[in-house]
């Protein structure tokens, strides 16, 4: 592992700019291509939104917990709260043949990720983990 | 949200700076209502210095495109930089909205319809 980090945010969303800065200051020292960093940047923003909004329906008073590791071979990023668990079963992928004004968080995510999964934690919370690859490709 | 308003060529031009989520969603909304609300008027969002747009502000201007539709007034968003148009081929909302590489194509276009 090249680095790694952890913060902790409150569930407030003028604390997602905190969290890419976060990732950023990280990803752009270590030679991360832009796309990358974006990809990131970008799912991790849908991540918190998705968090604050719908597992902790808007209480500013919860704490997310985030985590990053920097390998050689891929980014790996890990969110932990501890709202109400995301309904994987219920999730239906957005139909993008007619231009809508939201649902699309969790497609975001699965697009620009190589890898997604949503685990629940010993202590009752919900993980999070995305894996992003060829970071330092300009793809 | 840190933004600059600008008459040029008879066209609104809104230019935000930084990232478009979900903290800065209303604002924008509200600063975009304010202008393609009236019939005739003409808005370009230039997107130049803007660093993200996340799916929030995806649905600020499809909200914004079927606004001015409704009222008779003209939306158009002009000059993603980078990565950061992306998100509106992987939302493919590309297809509805109007979306020019540059603010001068984008008034032109609508200073023609």
């Amino acid at each position: 592992m090249i680095s790694s980090d952890t913060l902790t945010i409150p569930s407030r969303t003028t604390a997602i700019d905190d969290a890419r800065r976060w990732v950023s200051g990280h990803l752009e020292p270590a030679g991360a291509s832009t796309a990358a960093t974006w990809a990131v940047e970008m799912a991790l923003t849908e991540a918190l939104a998705n968090v604050m909004a719908h597992g902790y329906g808007g209480d500013e008073s919860r704490s997310i917990h985030l985590s990053l590791q920097v390998h050689a071979d891929r980014l790996e990023l890990e969110i932990v709260d501890f709202g109400e668990p995301f309904d994987e079963a219920a999730y239906t992928a957005p139909d993008l043949s007619e231009a809508r004004a939201g649902g699309y968080g969790v497609h975001l995510i699965r697009e620009l990720m190589d890898e997604v999964e949503r685990t629940a934690t010993p202590d009752g919370g919900t993980r999070l983990r995305l894996v992003k690859r060829g970071w330092k490709e300009d793809a | 949200m840190d933004h600059e308003v600008r008459e040029q060529d008879g066209v609104t031009v809104l230019a935000p700076r930084g990232p478009i989520d979900v903290s800065h969603a209303l604002e924008l909304r509200d600063l975009i209502a304010g202008t393609i609300e009236r019939a005739g008027s003409r808005l370009v969002v230039d997107l130049t210095d803007v660093t993200l747009i996340d799916s929030s502000g995806v649905g600020i201007f499809v909200t914004a495109h079927r606004q001015a539709d409704a009222a008779g007034a003209q939306f158009a968003l002009a000059h993603p930089v980078g990565p950061v148009g992306r998100v509106f081929e992987m939302t493919r909302t590309n297809k509805l909205l109007r979306i020019y590489p540059s603010v001068e194509d984008a008034i032109a276009a609508l200073r023609g319809a």
